[in-house]
C-alpha cells in the first residue's frame, strides 16, 4: 500500500502539513505504516475513517515506532443510552486510539478519529495522545473521547494502525497525518 | 491554522499571551503539559484581558475510567481551562494533552464561549474531559493568561497558541 507523501513544510503558508495519505482499495490489507515521520514539527495528528472487513470488534488501535510497550487508555463513551467510562491496557503497545465500524454494519458506514500526538520529538517525556472518534450506524453505535499514554520515551518515528485482531480492513479505509508546526519551524 | 507564539522551558514557567493578533476568526490552544502542585492532578484556570472578575463559567463532561461525570462553575473568576491534567507528583515523565477552541475572538458582539478536550492518563488510572468555558463579556479577547494550580507549569510543558482563518 503506497503512501502518498505531503508535501514540505516550507511551502505550506499554515501549521497544518499533511505527511502522507493512505486510501485501502481492498479487503486484505490488515495495517497501514507511516514511516520516517518528519521530525520537525511540535505535534501530530492522525485522521481515519475505519471500517473493518473481518472482525465485528468496533476499536481502531496504534502502535508508537513498532515496539511493544506498556500502554493504558481512558475512555468517555456515550452509546446513544448512557455515559459510560472505561480503561484499556497492555504492555504490546497498541494503543486504543480510536473507534471502527464494525463488518457487519450497514455498508458504507465507518468510524471517524481525529487522534493528536503533542512534543512528539520530545525524548524524555512518555508519549500521550488525545482522540475524539464517531462511529454511528444509524440505531447503534457511539460517540468517544479518548486519551492514553505509552511507556515510551523515544521520540515517534512511525505509527502503526490496525483494528481489533489485526485483522483486514475494508476498502474505502483512509488514514491521513499531518504536522503541526509551532513557531519557527 | 497559523502559529502565534509558544512557550516552553527547562524549568517552571507561566504563560500569558499579549497583543494577540485580531486578524483570525478563531484561537486554539495546544498544550502538552504538567502543573507544578506536587499532585498526581491539577486545574488549569484562565482568564482574558486580565479581567479577574467573577464573569466567568465553566462546564466538564469526563470519564475517569470508571463511570462519567460532569460538572460546573458559575460566576466564577477562576474558569477552568483543562480539567484535572498531570502535576508534579504524577509518574516523571507523565504528562496531559489539552487543545482548546476558542470561536470568533474578535467578534465585540457576542460573549466569548470556548471548548477544550483534556486528556490526562497515568497508566492505571486517567481523565478525558470535554469542557466549555463562558467570559461574559463582549469585548475582543486580546490576552489570555493561564492560571495552573501550583501557579506554574511543570519544566517541558508546551503551550502554543494559534490563529485560524476562514475563506
Amino acid at each position: 500500500m503506497a503512501i502518498i507523501p505531503g508535501v514540505g513544510a516550507s511551502s505550506m503558508h499554515g501549521a497544518v502539513v499533511p505527511i502522507g495519505y493512505v486510501n485501502i482499495t481492498n479487503n486484505t490489507t490488515t495495517s497501514v505504516t507511516f514511516s520516517n515521520i518528519p521530525q520537525i514539527y511540535q505535534d501530530l495528528m492522525l485522521v481515519n475513517s475505519v471500517r473493518q472487513y473481518a472482525s465485528t470488534g468496533s476499536a481502531s488501535y496504534t502502535q508508537i515506532n513498532g515496539t511493544a510497550y506498556t500502554h493504558h487508555s481512558t475512555e468517555l463513551l456515550g452509546n446513544g443510552t448512557s455515559a459510560i467510562s472505561g480503561p484499556q491496557g497492555g504492555t504490546d503497545g497498541y494503543l486504543q486510539t480510536g473507534v471502527a465500524a464494525p463488518s457487519t454494519a450497514s455498508a458504507n458506514i465507518y468510524g471517524v478519529n481525529t487522534i493528536h500526538f503533542l512534543n512528539y520529538t520530545n525524548t524524555t517525556t512518555y508519549k500521550t495522545y488525545i482522540g475524539k472518534g464517531a462511529a454511528d450506524q444509524n440505531g447503534s453505535g457511539g460517540v468517544a473521547l479518548r486519551c492514553g499514554v505509552g511507556l515510551v520515551t523515544s521520540a515517534i518515528t512511525s505509527l502503526v494502525c490496525v483494528t481489533d485482531g489485526i485483522t483486514a480492513l475494508a476498502s474505502g479505509s483512509t488514514y491521513a497525518l499531518y504536522g503541526v508546526r509551532t513557531v519557527n519551524q | 491554522m497559523y502559529p502565534i507564539a509558544s512557550y516552553t522551558s527547562n524549568s517552571t514557567f507561566n504563560v500569558t499571551f499579549s497583543s494577540i493578533p485580531q486578524n483570525f476568526t478563531h484561537l486554539q490552544l495546544r498544550i502538552f503539559c504538567r502543573v507544578n502542585n506536587g499532585s498526581s492532578t491539577g486545574n488549569i484556570y484562565f482568564n482574558f484581558n486580565t479581567d479577574n472578575g467573577t464573569n466567568y463559567a465553566s462546564h466538564e463532561l469526563y470519564g475517569n475510567g470508571s463511570s462519567a461525570y460532569s460538572t460546573s462553575s458559575t460566576s466564577t473568576a477562576y474558569p477552568i481551562l483543562a480539567y484535572q491534567v498531570a502535576g508534579t507528583g504524577a509518574t516523571n515523565n507523565i504528562y496531559s494533552t489539552c487543545i482548546v477552541d476558542i470561536l470568533d475572538y474578535t467578534n465585540t458582539n457576542k460573549y466569548k464561549t470556548i471548548r477544550q478536550l483534556t486528556g490526562n492518563d497515568q497508566n492505571g488510572s486517567g481523565v478525558v474531559t470535554l469542557g466549555s468555558g463562558l467570559w461574559q463579556n463582549t469585548s475582543a479577547i486580546n490576552g489570555i493568561t493561564l492560571l495552573p494550580d501550583g501557579s506554574a507549569f511543570a519544566a517541558n510543558s508546551v503551550v502554543s497558541l494559534y490563529g485560524i482563518t476562514t475563506a
